[in-house]
């Protein structure tokens, strides 16, 4: 089995944020797209939600995309019970890592900015809110790439070791990298993608109806984009 | 060879490795079999302020032997020292490698910190030799690694923290089982620098004296650096040791960033998943090699994991870095390549290090190497930053 049900997907950049299920809107006007840091800082977790959340506040730039993009489409995990949430697997891709947060901490040497260079320090972040102890992948990427990704969320699902994936793919680095670096990193970059696979699990009960064939999938990237803007399902 | 495959179990070809302890395998061989350490006193590090002046940095004249295996298009450390072991792992393929089409040959990189010098000198605005900056990014170092071994087929880089060079590992297999290469060389490395002293002195992390897994008394932990490479192939391929990889698998505590859950739940869940991965009782395992970096908690955890899944009868558990030190991402395949050796060695390796056991270590322990026992499966375990938790099993056969 190739084709996987899509539960949710979710997709943030510097020109819009939004979920399959409320569509793209573009940022108000207020965003600060020129931050030096970053656009997403000066971002606040209650402008999308409402409530707060404490590790937001304190997370680094990756950290704090992954933990967006992962709330947006957060209500199809609400719905699993702890059995099912330990059959979730976590699969992120990324280009950058966390290399913004590794010019901080030299810059810095604080722990509690150490604690965020590792990159898969994003998908701990995730794990803990949403309670998830599932299968855990993190590739690091050509940037922008994501093929590992979703090659990987096939045979997660396709041998049963997980009974869905959450796939995100996300960079983030602002415009104060030292110039040294700019031949690895290029320009500034902040996005993040995800999607919420389902396979062969119980709780399809709550079936979206939506498939997709991942083997065509060659971006995730544009795969979220279009999924929260169009259908692109069959 | 038919692109397709239904094996889940993957046949070690080859190993290669580099330490503190020195280059190629028979400094490793020599270590398990007499419980040497690395881990001292490192006078590189010392009046720098970091916690510990304790470690198992690799030696001038130990990075010399590396270099003289290099070509001059080696031209950073991690790529040095990943390069000299994955030399060596192909070595064990014979010829066969060269005959290998190029295309079909896949580079694993696990690794959590790629090159971390030429980071700080571009932090510092120091000039670096011109391209040097293209390893600060992991796949910059696996591209160019896969370019030195003439490897042309996926490059994949993994990156979970400490549990980096099991689920490359894993991904090596996984290459295999897709019918994407014959042949999978999968290499760990990581250096230590200022970055990850001062990251972990910062944490309070570092064992002044020295680890100590699984010691009463254990502090901390003590940074080493280095690279292993495990070269992986199919069950059918002619030119393998006999040593397969049979089962793996993972999990996320979902409890702490930094700190394992007190009750080992995430790493039972990993062990178990690879078990079931590997089609194994948990009785058939009869040597642990755990992760066991000599902090207080995840040595404790690790404990209560393995009690977890293996009740009273904990097969005998030994921990390497009190050898050569905790090297992060490469640990994994390092301490994977001690397994390796303990199966065709027949020699149970030891945890130097470790004088009187923690209470709540398992009975089963084994501070000093015990020779005579040829173990047919071995379970390896990492845990990391993020509350990753990994595990390996692998099967020694005859051959």
């Amino acid at each position: 089995m190739k084709t996987f049900a899509v539960g949710a997907a979710s997709y943030i950049d510097p020109e819009s944020w939004g979920s399959d299920s409320m569509g793209l809107r573009p940022w108000p006007a207020a965003l600060d797209r020129a931050h030096p840091g970053g656009w997403w800082e000066s971002l606040r977790w209650s402008d999308f939600f409402g409530s707060e959340c404490p590790r937001f506040g304190r997370a680094d730039p990756l950290c704090k995309l992954t933990l967006i993009a992962t709330e947006l489409l957060a209500g199809r995990l609400a719905g699993l019970s702890d059995e099912e949430k330990s059959g979730v697997a976590v699969c992120l891709g990324t280009g950058l890592g966390s290399i913004a947060t590794d010019c901080s901490f030299l810059q810095t040497r604080s722990p509690s900015v150490f604690t965020y260079t590792l990159p898969s320090t994003a998908i701990g972040e995730i794990c803990i809110r949403h309670k998830l102890r599932g299968p855990v992948r993190c590739f690091m990427t050509a940037k922008d790439g994501c093929n590992a990704v979703m090659q990987e969320a096939i045979d997660l699902l396709d041998n049963g070791e997980a009974g869905s994936c959450l796939c995100i793919q996300c960079d983030a680095i602002g415009v104060t990298v030292p110039a040294g670096l700019s031949e690895c990193v290029g320009g500034a970059s902040g996005y993040a993608a995800a999607v919420f696979l389902e396979g062969k699990a119980p709780h399809l009960k709550n079936d979206t109806g939506r498939y997709l064939d991942l083997r065509a999938v060659a971006d995730l990237r544009t795969l979220c984009r279009d999924l929260c803007s169009a259908s692109v399902l069959g | 060879m038919d692109s397709t495959v239904t094996a889940r179990e993957f046949a070690v070809a080859g190993c290669g490795v580099v330490t503190a302890l020195g280059c190629g395998m028979r400094s490793l061989e020599q270590a398990v079999a007499g419980n040497a350490s690395a881990v001292r006193q490192f006078d590189a590090i010392a009046g720098k302020g970091y916690q510990s002046e304790v470690a198992a940095g690799i030696p001038a004249a130990v990075m010399a032997q590396v270099d003289s295996l290099c070509p001059p298009a080696a031209d950073t450390v991690p790529l040095r020292l990943a390069f000299a072991a994955a030399a060596e792992a192909k070595l064990g393929m014979g010829d066969a490698w060269s005959r290998i089409p190029p295309g079909r040959i896949a580079v694993v990189l696990s690794t959590t910190k790629a090159d971390t010098l030429a980071l700080e000198a571009a932090v510092d605005g120091r000039p670096a030799p011109a391209g040097h900056c293209r390893h600060i990014l992991p796949m910059g170092l696996a591209g160019d690694l896969a370019e030195l071994l003439g490897a042309r087929g996926p490059v994949q880089c993994v990156s979970l923290a400490c549990t980096s060079g099991i689920m490359a590992l894993q991904q090596g297999c996984t290459l295999l089982r897709r019918g994407q290469a014959d042949v999978v060389c999968v290499v760990g490395v990581d250096i230590m620098t200022q970055f990850v002293l001062s990251g972990f002195s910062s944490l309070k992390s570092l064992d002044p004296r020295g680890c100590r897994p699984f010691d009463a008394t254990r502090a901390g932990l003590s940074l080493g650096e280095g690279a292993g490479a495990v070269v992986l192939v199919r069950p059918d391929f002619p030119a393998h040791t006999g040593c397969m990889v049979i089962g793996c698998g993972s999990s996320n505590d979902a409890n702490h960033l930094t700190g394992p859950s007190r009750d080992g739940a995430g790493l039972a869940l990993a062990i178990n998943r690879a078990l079931g991965a590997a089609s194994l009782p948990a009785g058939r395992i009869e040597y642990i090699n755990a992760h066991g970096t000599g902090t207080v908690y995840s040595d404790a955890m690790e404990s209560l994991a393995f009690k977890t899944v293996f009740g009273e009868k904990v097969p005998p558990v030994s921990a390497s870095k009190g050898m050569f030190g905790h090297t992060l991402g490469a640990a994994g395949v390092i301490e994977a390549v001690v397994c390796f050796i303990a199966g065709r060695s027949g020699t149970l390796p030891g945890t130097p290090g470790l004088g009187t056991p923690d209470p709540v270590a398992p009975q089963s322990i084994l501070a000093r190497p015990k020779p005579g026992v040829f173990p047919h499966y071995i379970l390896k375990t990492n845990s990391g930053f993020g509350g990753m938790n990994a595990a390996l099993v692998m099967e020694v056969r005859n051959k």
